[in-house]
């Protein structure tokens, strides 16, 4: 059979594209053509392995997402969740290393809420997150030592906490000014000026460990934090302004700042405004 | 979300649906699970199995729905559930699984397509994988992928397709597989 249309002939077959008549005259051939059995056994395989990658793909995301039991959160219950949710990271690391053979660190989920004033009135919204453990930690596995631990962190800012800085005339002002938004202008098309009330705002942080320098990056709505953040604490600042809401990060008595369009790892860029870092401050001595 | 709703997500390949009915479901299935002899852990693995079977028969070209998508779900998982347990019964039985044993050949051939899988490209990974597994469209490849149209998708998957296999077939011949 010529080369060419024989693998699309191949590929009918295997996927299942093929008439009944079609069929049948295939299987004719493949029945009396040794080579051609050959062929179909390596796109078989193939394609079979293919399949395997996704469905294990999509069994990992289904396994990181946590399902809730309907309840919302209270501050009494954390201990609890912590417990049940290192469980859960336990199994996640169990699987992984037992049935995939992935050299899985050992994930630690962690549930920190923060402030929820108002986590009832969107509770979708937080058990929606999937958050996909084992893909992020094979990617950090590549890079870092093998036993990283992760954390989970869930903060939720409100509209009230942030309104005094909101309606800071000066606050715009210090803010345009900063750097880091002067970089930023690009991304921020939408145009209308009003103040947009913001509802909750949940950002999901995962800490990566690392020795090394503080980096970065959005992933799958998440926000990747490497660095040593495990061992002191870091404070994640959301300021509000009428245009967009900007992330800074509070390490080590320093302020980072963190762009949303981030999609790849970058390096946390120190904020050296004065104003801005100022506002920071007041921010956080709320 | 309705039903339909939710086919015509999984059918254009919308991983949300996905999301969305493992969670809507999650109780009644686990409980049935652990309700017959099983753990959690056991009955999570089951329930996502069977909703994976569940996304991948939505996404078959004939697929018609004919009973509420949970139904058809509880079903799926309560076979695959009994499955599993006369497996275990097997295995207590007997010391050896039979079909563990295959050939070497065979088994260092399949470590080979998956290590070149892994290497693959993510963009030729995800416009294979989308073929292959979820069976969509040409038309919704390019949709999730961005690209322009379906022609692009089918260009671009034709050309994945073949370098992997080059890849792969190159890796046979080094260890002298064919021939």
């Amino acid at each position: 059979m010529e080369n060419f249309s024989s693998i699309n002939n191949i590929e009918s077959y295997l996927t299942n594209k093929m008439s009944a008549a079609e069929r049948k005259f295939f299987e004719a051939q493949l029945s009396k053509d040794p080579l051609l059995q050959n062929e179909v056994n390596f796109h078989k395989d193939v394609i079979e392995g293919l399949q395997d990658y996704r469905k294990k793909e999509l069994k990992e995301r289904l396994r990181n997402i946590e399902v809730k039991g309907g309840n919302s959160y209270t501050g009494i219950k954390v201990a609890a969740s912590i417990l049940a949710l290192s469980l859960i990271g336990f199994g996640t690391y169990y699987f992984t290393s037992t049935k995939e053979e992935v050299k899985a660190p050992i994930v630690q989920t962690i549930e920190q809420p923060k402030v929820e004033p108002s986590a009832q009135s969107e509770p979708e919204k937080t058990t929606a997150q999937v958050t996909e453990n084992v893909t992020t930690a094979k990617k950090a596995n590549k890079v870092k030592e093998s036993v990283s631990r992760k954390e989970t962190g869930t903060i939720k800012t409100t509209a009230e906490d942030r309104i005094p800085m909101f309606n800071a005339p000066v606050l715009k002002e210090q803010y345009e000014d900063d750097q880091v938004a002067a970089r930023q202008e690009t991304d921020a098309p939408s145009t209308s000026a009003k103040t947009v009330p913001s509802k909750v705002s949940a950002i999901e942080i995962k800490i990566e460990e690392s020795k090394n320098k503080l980096q970065y990056q959005h992933y799958n709505n998440k926000l990747f934090l490497y660095g040593d953040f495990n061992s002191k604490p870091y404070e994640i600042l959301e300021l509000n302004t009428n245009k967009e809401k900007k992330l800074y990060l509070y390490f080590e008595d320093k302020y980072y700042g963190i762009k949303s369009n981030q999609t790849k790892i970058a390096n946390l860029e120190e904020i050296k405004n004065a104003k801005l870092i100022e506002s920071l401050k007041a921010l956080r001595d709320k | 979300m309705k039903d339909s709703e939710i086919v015509e997500k999984i059918k254009r390949g919308d991983e949300t649906a996905l999301d969305y009915l493992y969670k809507k479901n999650y109780k009644m299935m686990v409980k049935m699970i652990v309700k017959n002899n099983g753990s959690e852990d056991e009955a999570k693995d089951i329930y996502q199995d069977a909703l994976i079977v569940v996304w991948q028969k939505v996404q078959g070209h004939d697929f018609a729905l004919t009973s509420k998508l949970s139904t058809f779900l509880y079903s799926i998982c309560q076979n695959l559930w009994r499955k599993e347990l006369e497996r275990k019964a097997r295995h207590s039985n007997e010391e050896v699984n039979k079909s563990e044993i295959f050939d070497i050949d065979r088994k260092e051939r399949i470590e080979i397509v998956n290590k070149c899988i892994e290497d693959m490209g993510e963009t030729c990974r995800k416009i294979l994988t989308y073929y292959y597994f979820d069976n969509l469209s040409m038309n919704d490849i390019a949709d999730k992928m961005g690209f322009a149209n379906a022609d692009t998708a089918k260009t671009k998957k034709y050309k994945c397709k073949q370098e992997l296999d080059k890849k792969i077939k190159s890796l046979y011949t080094a260890s002298d597989f064919l021939d």
